[in-house]
């Protein structure tokens, strides 16, 4: 009886300890998509490049555009509170929700980029997609959020000294391959060069049309490239190099200017676009950060207005047609305020590169440098006479002095991107280029205070990592 | 005639004579059957007195209780035999067949130690062990305990009552949990919270499956009646919790529900209760008036250079023109809208219960049903609840036993905005007293006001109720199938639906009733199956040794998912009107995770004084990275039970003591299931194509925190244990701590990301003390606990203090300082001349300017120390029990109160105010009023500075319940009642506290379990606790 026992006690406890199976926790959560089963072609690699596109659209849909403003002149304070109002005294601290909000939005596209290209190694003989082109998009899409960030976390690159002269100026975490490791901030001179190399690479890698694009240009091709490429110069003071790259796209391009006094007038094919983030319908609104803070036809009162200072440039020249696309709202009353009617659509394309900016970059690099000056002439005339309808006396004759086109092709500038996010950064480009400005600063602020730089979200703010130093100027 | 007289007077001399010899006799007989007493004394083995012993002659009336002596007497006893009963506590029950005679009678009584005092069990995991026989830091509370006070989820009734377990009860808000933290915390970015245990399964308790809208997070205790626990068990080290392996690390908390027992009748046992209260804020906010807040605004107007009047917000801005300025504000000045007022009343409360319990030869059974619904004091939010439970036991054979238990519960919490979300919150903050409630028409009442914060329109328009299905049911069959040889299969399946169902209507959304409102379903569907197996062999080789050997193994496996629903054009909610067309319809993923053991548990005991246990577990969970599959906890402790050595046997002072010690490997696996892999999203489309992206990195490496622990244990009992005393000190020296998402650089791209990185050493000392100060008619009970925490981070890794978040961006984790060290800049004093704050800089030096580089850690959240006193008094029928529970050091960040107390913004702010600098020479608690932060040296007006850090320290009147026992005599008269108790209970009654906000006890909504972990006592327009007084009758038949 003993023996049963024992035997008994013994088989009993061996079934126990060797009743279950540890394979029983490999178990896949339900509804959760893993690498296995989400990327198994080059099909689906394309689908990571189009969220790549995605997630810029996001962004750029108007909310990071506003805060470049929120940094200039062109916003009247009314409703500006919170997060926002950090941003409009230029005092953006590194706890700021809305600015992380958008640095990791931005980053997130650097991400998903840099994921596609390890798949591209992997899928290189699926004859499903051309590598070379996802691969020339990948990097146009990392360049182009590299260099929005650069824009809004570094000073630009310039000859005039910003920091200590001994210190190396800085600029932004380039990220080129996806890992969880900190990364610390190359120098601006690094970071121009890290965003010039990957679209010199796609403007090699991209075709002329892109297969996807039918009259839209929703995907990079080559002529997106060079347009970057061109800004990219042109926003660190490179204007030789952005003369290049625009006389090559300008002469060899078969873009024409919109007649549309308004850059977000695409309801119909808009033909200066060079490249855009598309919005499918009311419930696909890729403006939806424009429209939800300027629109002025549905509301009483737009959410964000146009500043004083900004609406009395704009009047100052009566035959600019562009006012039109002001609404002066309570008219003579104490409480008159201004909207912007260019966003005034239940949903739009957002463009980002537009053959606009491409002649007046040029035409401005021209005259910096003092060269081929009846071009520079001819291009600002390509926007005056859109902007004045054919009003011959406010054309440049060609031979004006560069100085003057120089005034001329930023007075322009000012005007046709008015709340578009440009006014900011070409305040800042041009100091750092070591031009005085009249005035020299920018709502108190000049061109190399801190205060026009976001603070790095503190979570970015590793050992080694170097912060931007809050400075306010108002 | 003389003769006569003389005859008579004889005769009526001798019939009174013969009468007064009668009544005397009578009367001598009745003196001498009435006039004897039983005496005696009553004595323990060690042939000291038993004070308190209850005597009693059986059925009669008549017992008494002994004195300080141990000697009693029971007066007015008849001649006669008797049975008499001489109980104590802690001694067993002793019976005497005595019969008293005209001397009456005397009897020496010895009452032998209770062994089953000793012998009373206690829950372990995976079995039950004698009180005598633990080796590990065990301590146990009764289910009773926890119903003598109303509290919004029953392991808030935990505190203030055993040591080590510190309790910080929700806000206010109805359902709201507690944080529960045993032993102090010793986790970042992992859950901080014990394993919840019913019944054995460990049960469903993620707090952040809804995440944290409207001021608190979902608490998936709140549908747990605590009417239905019988005991609840607390594993407070690794000697104890070890045998839960990777999950036993914060401790684990056992509850055991009710069972079928035989009643005192023949009849079962029915118990029935009901309790009905009120609930109202324990503190209100102090807000300004229209006239205060103008007045101040102006002033910092014109503190700021500004002329003429101030711009208002919502009406006016800084770049108005004076005309427009003035007009907005002479539109302000005819409102005066008290919003505090408008979002809290007086909540009501009731609960009823009703439960039957008996038991059989075959079958044991108990069933209970309540319901209750709890209003809280903010307009609109209540917590109701109809729970049923059935507990069966089937004796089959005397080989095997079923049991089954089941409940089934169904929660409805009706939520309202508030904290950060509106409501109160609002009222603490951005709806201004000059904002109306409603504007237009002749009466100006026609529609809501919305040119600024206005929380009646939610609080009237939106429908939120959250409703939570939860059923726990399990099986076990114990099989014994040859002498010592012990098995426990039990299968036991958890499911947790929690339907959040929100409805906006037309005039919330600000749209044409034509176009409809709209609603959201987010339903979350969590099941949690469990089984495990144990098989126990006992072997005794002699009378002196004893082994037990138990090997168990248990797998346990939780899938959830998340649907989310959204209709257009809708009149009301998903449960009120089941949606035409969805316009939304989306599967999440859910938090899946399972877990395989294997573990097992040695006992021995020599001599029945001394005892050792060596404990062993290994989890493989799916919650590990692939190169770190498997967890092995293992864990030894001993303990001595030196009051039974020869030379303390017979001590008069010294009853009992006992010596334990435990070391071992315990762990935290409180994370969420998916975080070690690599995931994609498909969720989308870019113009109209496909999109496929990844969302968090894979990290194959993470794994599990792993905790070294060990503890040393006193206890002691005194004087029969009138005394009695629990002393541990524990060190928990913690490796591989989580970080969570928010730690990893955003640069990376990356929403999640989680990696051990960490490491914490977690100390401290706990102390806890019984005593019964009265003994006999007049019982006078008190019970205190304290522990104090010595907690410090040693290392976060390459992580900069900043890479992990605590909340509201006051706590970070500092190396050399506790989790939940507040990180903020030093504020010195208001400057007499200027009236402007003065900070300090890192060297300590006085600068005008707020800079976040020079932020340093100012002390932790985390107490000093805590704990609570129970004061039970009784007599006769009556007990009155006084719990205080109090928290020593720590700090308080009050968060909302830089824009209460700051910068003049668009928030209202508080008469606080009052004492404010106004002219050079002001000695002021606040700065000159500014509307511009620049003049606080600041670029924002969220200055987080050490001006509104407080001391955390009160003691609070938690708990005051007031009782009446009907007594035997009254209870006869009522047919077929067995007890009826009347209790009148008071909630937070009294506070003694420094702090000058709302209530000094925070917890608040939290984002994470990082900012759980690191954040409690950091209030942002948190509601407070409530005050609540109740009537509570409990009947048993």
């Amino acid at each position: 009886m003993k023996k049963i026992n024992k035997i008994t006690t013994i088989l009993s406890f061996i079934i126990i300890g060797f009743s279950s199976c540890t394979s029983w926790t490999e178990i896949k959560p339900e509804g959760l998509l893993l690498e296995d089963e989400a990327v198994t072609s080059g099909q689906d690699v394309v689908r990571i490049v189009n969220s790549t596109y995605d997630a810029l659209a996001n962004r750029l849909n108007g909310t990071a555009q506003i805060y470049n403003d929120l940094l200039g002149d062109e916003l009247a304070d009314f409703n500006i509170n919170g997060d926002r109002k950090e941003m409009y005294t230029r005092g953006v601290i590194p706890f700021n929700s809305s600015s992380g909000d958008n640095y990791k939005g931005i980053y997130r596209c650097v991400f998903r980029a840099n994921t596609c290209l390890d798949y591209i190694q992997k899928f290189d003989n699926d004859s499903i997609f051309n590598k070379n082109i996802l691969e020339g998009e990948i990097k146009f899409i990392r360049a182009l959020s590299h260099f929005e960030i650069a824009k809004l976390y570094a000073h630009p690159k310039g000859s005039s000294p910003l920091v200590d002269a001994n210190a190396p100026q800085l600029g932004i975490p380039i990220r080129k391959v996806v890992t969880i490791d900190p990364v610390l901030r190359s120098t601006i001179n690094g970071t121009y060069d890290a965003i010039a190399s990957d679209l010199i690479e796609a403007i090699a890698l991209l075709p002329i049309a892109h297969p996807l694009n039918t009259m839209k240009k929703a995907h990079a091709d080559k002529n997106s490239a060079k347009a970057l490429l061109a800004k990219v110069y042109f926003q660190s003071n490179q204007y030789q190099k952005a003369i290049d790259v625009l006389n090559d796209l300008l002469s060899n391009s078969s873009l024409q200017l919109s007649d549309s006094l308004n850059h977000f007038d695409n309801k119909s094919f808009n033909k200066e676009y060079l490249f855009q983030f598309v919005s499918t319908g009311t419930g696909d609104n890729r403006a939806s950060g424009y429209t939800g803070n300027y629109r002025s036809d549905n509301v009483a009162i737009p959410n964000m207005q146009i500043s004083r200072l900004a609406y009395n440039y704009m009047i100052q020249d009566t035959s600019d047609k562009r006012i039109d696309l002001i609404k002066v709202i309570n008219k003579g009353k104490p409480d008159e305020v201004y909207g912007s009617a260019k966003f005034n659509y239940d949903f739009f394309d957002v463009p980002y590169l537009l053959l606009t900016d491409m002649y007046l970059m040029r035409a401005e690099a021209l005259a910096i440098t003092n060269q081929n000056l009846s071009t520079a002439a001819s291009d600002v005339n390509k926007i005056i006479t859109r902007s004045y309808r054919n009003a011959t006396a406010k054309l440049l004759s060609g031979s004006e002095l560069a100085d003057v086109i120089k005034f001329r092709v930023r007075e322009e500038r000012r005007r046709e991107f008015l709340l578009e996010g440009d006014r900011v950064q070409t305040f800042k480009r041009i100091g750092a280029n070591g031009e005085i400005q009249t005035p020299n600063t920018m709502r108190n602020a000049a061109f190399n205070c801190n205060g026009l730089l976001f603070s790095y979200p503190q979570t970015e703010v590793t050992i080694g990592f170097s912060q931007n130093p809050l400075q306010t100027c108002n | 005639m003389i003769v006569f007289c003389e005859i008579l007077q004889k005769q009526i001399t001798k019939k009174m004579k013969r009468k007064l010899l009668l009544t005397l006799i009578s009367f001598y007989l009745s003196t001498q059957i009435f006039a004897q007493s039983i005496k005696g004394r009553v004595e323990d083995e060690k042939k000291l007195p038993i004070v308190g012993a209850t005597v009693i002659i059986e059925g009669t009336k008549k017992g008494t209780f002994t004195d300080d002596k141990g000697v009693f007497e029971i007066k007015d006893v008849a001649i006669g035999k008797y049975k008499v009963k001489i109980s104590s506590l802690g001694s067993n029950t002793g019976y005497r067949e005595i019969e008293v005679t005209a001397n009456g009678a005397f009897i020496n009584v010895l009452l032998k130690e209770d062994q089953k005092k000793l012998d009373e069990v206690v829950v372990v995991g995976y079995g039950v062990q004698r009180k005598r026989e633990v080796t590990g830091a065990v301590a146990q509370i009764n289910g009773k305990a926890l119903n003598d006070m109303p509290v919004p989820s029953f392991e808030a009734a935990l505190q203030g009552k055993l040591a080590g377990v510190n309790v910080t009860t929700g806000s206010g808000l109805a359902g709201s949990g507690a944080v529960v933290r045993i032993r102090g915390i010793a986790s970042i970015g992992a859950g901080g919270d014990p394993l919840y245990v019913i019944d054995g399964i460990p049960i469903t308790q993620d707090y952040f499956l809804n995440g944290n809208g409207g001021g608190m997070n979902n608490n998936p205790l709140a549908s747990i009646n605590p009417n239905d626990i019988e005991t609840i068990d607390v594993l407070k080290d690794a000697g104890a919790s070890a045998i839960y392996g990777s999950r036993g690390a914060n401790g684990v908390i056992l509850i055991t529900t009710k069972r079928g027992k035989k009643g005192s009748k023949k009849t079962p046992t029915i118990n029935f209760s009901s309790t009905f209260g009120t609930s109202q804020p324990t503190a209100l906010p102090n807000m300004l008036n229209t006239q205060q807040y103008l007045q101040l605004r102006q002033e910092a107007w014109e503190n700021d250079g500004g002329t003429g009047h101030v711009w208002i917000p919502g009406y006016s801005s800084a770049q108005s023109s004076a005309a427009a300025r003035e007009a907005a504000y002479n539109k302000a000045s005819q409102n005066n809208t008290d919003w505090v007022k408008l979002t809290t009343r007086l909540g009501f409360k009731q609960n009823y219960d009703l439960s039957i319990s008996d038991a059989y030869k075959k079958v044991n059974y108990y069933a209970g049903l309540s319901y209750s619904n709890n209003e809280s004091y903010l307009v609109g939010n209540s917590y109701s609840r109809l729970a049923g439970r059935l507990n069966l036991d089937f004796n089959i054979s005397k080989k095997i036993k079923v049991s089954t238990n089941s409940s089934l519960s169904q929660g409805n919490n009706y939520r309202v905005n508030s904290a950060w979300a509106g409501g109160l919150g609002s009222a603490m903050s951005t709806a201004l007293p000059i904002y109306p409630t409603k504007v237009g028409g002749a009466n100006g009442d026609s529609t809501y006001f919305r040119n600024g914060d206005n929380p009646l329109i939610a609080q009237e328009q939106k429908i939120w109720r959250v409703g939570e299905t939860r059923a726990i049911n399990n099986i076990a069959i114990d099989y014994n199938p040859i002498k010592n040889l012990y098995f426990r299969g039990q299968g036991g399946y958890d499911y947790m639906q929690l339907l959040d169902d929100q409805f906006n209507s037309t005039k919330l959304l600000n749209i044409a009733d034509s176009i409809g409102g709209n609603a959201y379903r987010v339903g979350t569907y969590t099941n949690n199956l469990n089984y495990f197996i144990t098989g126990t062999y006992n072997y005794n080789p002699n009378d002196n040794s004893k082994f037990s050997f138990m090997l168990g193994n248990e797998f346990q496996k939780s899938t959830a998912s998340v649907r989310t629903q959204r209709t257009e054009k809708t009149s009301g909610t998903f449960y009120e009107k089941e949606p035409d067309t969805l316009y939304q319809n989306q599967v999440a993923p859910g938090n899946a995770w399972a877990f395989l053991s294997y573990f097992s548990r040695l006992n021995y005991s020599f001599k029945d004084k001394y005892f050792a246990q060596v404990i062993l577990r290994a989890d493989w969970s799916s919650r590990f990275g692939e190169n770190n599959r498997v967890a092995f906890m293992p864990a030894v402790s001993a303990s001595w039970v030196i009051s039974e050595e020869k030379f303390l046997r017979n001590n008069k002072t010294v009853s009992y003591l006992k010596l334990r010690a435990s070391a071992g490997r315990s762990g935290n696996s409180n994370i969420n299931g998916n975080a070690r892999f690599l995931t994609y999203n498909t969720t989308g489309n870019y113009n109209g194509q496909p999109i496929t992206y990844p969302t968090q990195a894979a990290n194959p490496n993470l794994r599990w925190e792993t905790s070294f622990i060990w503890d040393a244990g006193v206890e002691l009992g005194l004087f029969n244990d009138r005394i009695f005393t629990t002393v541990d000190y524990f060190d928990r020296r913690v490796s591989d701590v989580i970080i969570e998402g928010l730690a990893i650089s955003p640069s990376t791209g990356m929403d999640n990301y989680t990696a051990n990185v960490g490491k914490i050493t977690n100390r401290g000392l706990e102390f806890g003390i019984k005593t019964r100060n009265l003994v006999g008619k007049f019982r006078w009970n008190t019970d205190f606990n304290i522990t104090k925490i010595w907690n410090t981070i040693d290392d976060i890794g390459a992580y900069s203090q900043d890479a992990v978040g605590g909340g509201t961006n006051d706590t970070r984790p500092i190396i050399g300082s506790p989790i939940g060290t507040n990180y903020l800049v030093r504020f010195s004093h208001i400057d007499q001349q200027t009236g402007l704050p003065v900070y300090l800089d890192l060297n300590g030096n006085a600068t005008s300017k707020w800079d976040i580089a020079n932020r340093v850690g100012v002390g932790s959240v985390l107490p000093d120390a805590s704990g609570g006193m129970t004061n039970t008094f009784s007599y006769k029928g009556f007990d009155l029990s006084i719990l205080f529970n109090f928290v020593l050091g720590g700090n308080i960040y009050e968060s909302s109160a830089k824009r209460q107390l700051g910068v003049v913004s668009d928030w209202n702010m508080r008469t606080d105010l009052f004492d404010r600098w106004q002219k050079p020479g002001d000695n002021a608690q606040y700065a000159r009023l500014t509307l511009n932060e620049a003049n606080y040296g600041s670029n924002t007006v969220w200055i987080n500075t050490t001006q509104f850090l407080h001391d955390a320290t009160f003691a609070r009147l938690r708990n005051l319940t007031l009782a009446y026992n009907l007594q035997p005599k009254a209870i006869k008269k009522l047919k077929k009642v067995r007890s009826v108790r009347l209790a009148i209970i008071a909630t937070n009654l009294l506070t003694f506290t420094k702090y000058s906000g709302l209530d000094p006890e925070i917890a608040r909504d939290f984002e994470n379990a990082t900012d759980r972990n690191m954040s409690p006592n950091i209030t942002y327009l948190t509601p407070p606790q409530e005050r609540t007084y109740s009537f509570q009758i409990n009947v048993g038949f």
